[in-house]
């Protein structure tokens, strides 16, 4: 996105976004920026319409309004459950987003950036594991592990805290504050209240209505 | 008779060494994107396509306009439709096979008054003894495409199956990629079809996956299987064509299912000692 004149630099802008998900439609007309070096979070109860947004920025999910975005984004979903149908590992899961070589000839191109995504996520050695072995606490950690080292423009979270410990809690915050200082704009959806008031910079509150 | 007898046989052997890599590789993927079903759509398709490019007055020996055309437009048709219904796509293409069968039923009555059946049963069951020169530079062209294509879109087809809620950050579109890979299927399946056959083209995308599952410990450990037990079983099947005189196809799914349930017992033990 180019910078407007006179302003900060955006890395999301939504303006009049009305969601839609299934027949309904919700969170009628809203605005949200995201501005590079800030951290923005997102609450709201449920069905209010936080993931639904994340997926429509992404491209994944109707709306009506205007949403500009960077390209250069990182996405950590709420739900995310490894298919086992392919004996996928960890490191092949992260080489799949850091090399353009097949992984079918290995996964050395990526191997370094791997190496730092697993230090990110607290979980140096586990690339030979089988992604779908990963509990959900070492699995959300890899999916933020992964997101981090992207060191993209817009970091996209859904609800990055669930299933973290008072430890992983307490670095994530430090991480995004990092992710802040290099530049990155961070939304953040969330429940967490106490996680967002510690992190986040701005805030919209999207109540069980969808309105803002 | 031995497999380098005769010249048919050397060109059937041929055939499965091109045929086998091009199914063992596209295998995993099938399973993840769980299109095994479309595959066997696929294969009822091809029949549906030959019968019809017959009655349009195509040549008994190079029936690919209606094989291709119909496979193409119902892989194509089901993607689109799948995209957009709300309907599960395994309901989509049980109706869609019901309909080709239908349809291929009609039709292959209408065109066996002008050919006799057992013309037509080689592309069903599969044929040692149909396969041309032709056949094989068509399947080696096909596989040097395969091979190009998939050096570019691998890592994309296996984003957008295996971790698919990752996918929209990382694949802007992700509708294109869905199709280049039916395209690449359909044409990998009806370019099978003299060696695998029709009606069982889909055993040779789903059993190598399946079987290489059990083996594996990584995705190119996974793939690696995949064709080597499609290779094994190709030419398995073909050695047991040639001695019991039954259909290729037949003898190479039987050759594939004895590997599945050897994959398997060797999966399970090793678990069983970690």
């Amino acid at each position: 996105m180019n910078e407007p004149a006179g302003a900060m630099t955006l890395v999301l802008c939504a303006r009049g976004v009305t969601l839609r998900g299934g027949a309904a439609a919700f969170a009628r007309g809203f605005d949200l920026a995201v501005a590079a070096g800030s951290i923005h979070a997102l609450l709201g109860a449920n069905g209010a319409g936080k993931s639904t947004f994340l997926a429509a920025a992404l491209g994944a999910a109707p709306f009506a309004g205007s949403i500009e975005r960077c390209d250069a984004v990182a996405f950590v979903p709420q739900r995310f459950v490894p298919d086992p149908t392919l004996a996928l590992t960890v490191a092949e899961f992260l080489a799949l987003t850091r090399q353009a070589r097949p992984l079918l000839f290995g996964t050395a191109p990526a191997a370094a950036r791997s190496a730092r995504a697993l230090e990110l996520a607290g979980l140096a050695g586990f690339g030979d594991r089988p992604l779908h072995a990963l509990s959900g606490g070492e699995l959300r950690r890899l999916l933020l592990g992964h997101a981090l080292e992207l060191a993209a423009s817009l970091l996209l979270l859904d609800e990055p805290t669930e299933g973290l410990d008072a430890a992983a809690r307490a670095r994530l915050a430090d991480q995004l504050r990092a992710a802040r200082q290099r530049g990155a704009g961070v939304l953040l959806v969330t429940h967490d209240r106490a996680f967002a008031a510690a992190v986040a910079d701005h805030t919209t509150d999207l109540d069980a209505d969808g309105l803002p | 008779m031995s497999l380098l007898e005769q010249p048919f046989l050397v060109r059937a052997l041929l055939a499965v060494l091109l045929v086998a890599p091009l199914l063992g590789l596209l295998s995993p993927l099938v399973v993840a994107r769980r299109l095994a079903f479309l595959s066997t759509a696929l294969g009822q398709a091809a029949l549906t396509g030959l019968t019809l490019g017959l009655a349009l007055g195509e040549p008994l020996d190079a029936p690919w306009g209606g094989t291709v055309g119909f496979c193409l437009l119902l892989a194509l048709g089901l993607t689109w439709l799948k995209r957009r219904a709300l309907l599960p796509a395994d309901t989509l293409i049980g109706v869609a096979v019901a309909f080709t069968l239908g349809l291929g039923i009609c039709l292959l009555v209408a065109v066996t008054r002008r050919f006799n059946v057992h013309q037509i049963e080689a592309l069903m069951f599969g044929s040692l003894l149909t396969v041309t020169r032709n056949d094989l530079f068509a399947l080696a062209a096909l596989l040097v495409a395969t091979a190009l294509v998939a050096r570019r879109a691998w890592n994309a087809w296996v984003l957008d199956s295996a971790v698919a809620p990752l996918a929209p950050a990382h694949l802007p579109n992700r509708a294109w990629l869905d199709y280049l890979f039916v395209v690449v299927l359909t044409a990998a399946i009806v370019a099978s079809l003299k060696v695998i056959g029709a009606l069982l083209v889909e055993a040779m995308v789903v059993i190598p996956a399946a079987a290489g599952r059990q083996l594996a410990a990584s995705l190119r450990g996974h793939v690696a299987w995949s064709v080597a037990i499609a290779l094994l079983g190709g030419v398995a099947g073909l050695e047991l064509s040639c001695r019991f005189s039954v259909p290729s196809g037949g003898a190479v799914i039987l050759a594939l299912f004895a590997l599945f349930l050897l994959a398997c017992a060797v999966g399970a033990w090793r678990r069983g000692r970690r």
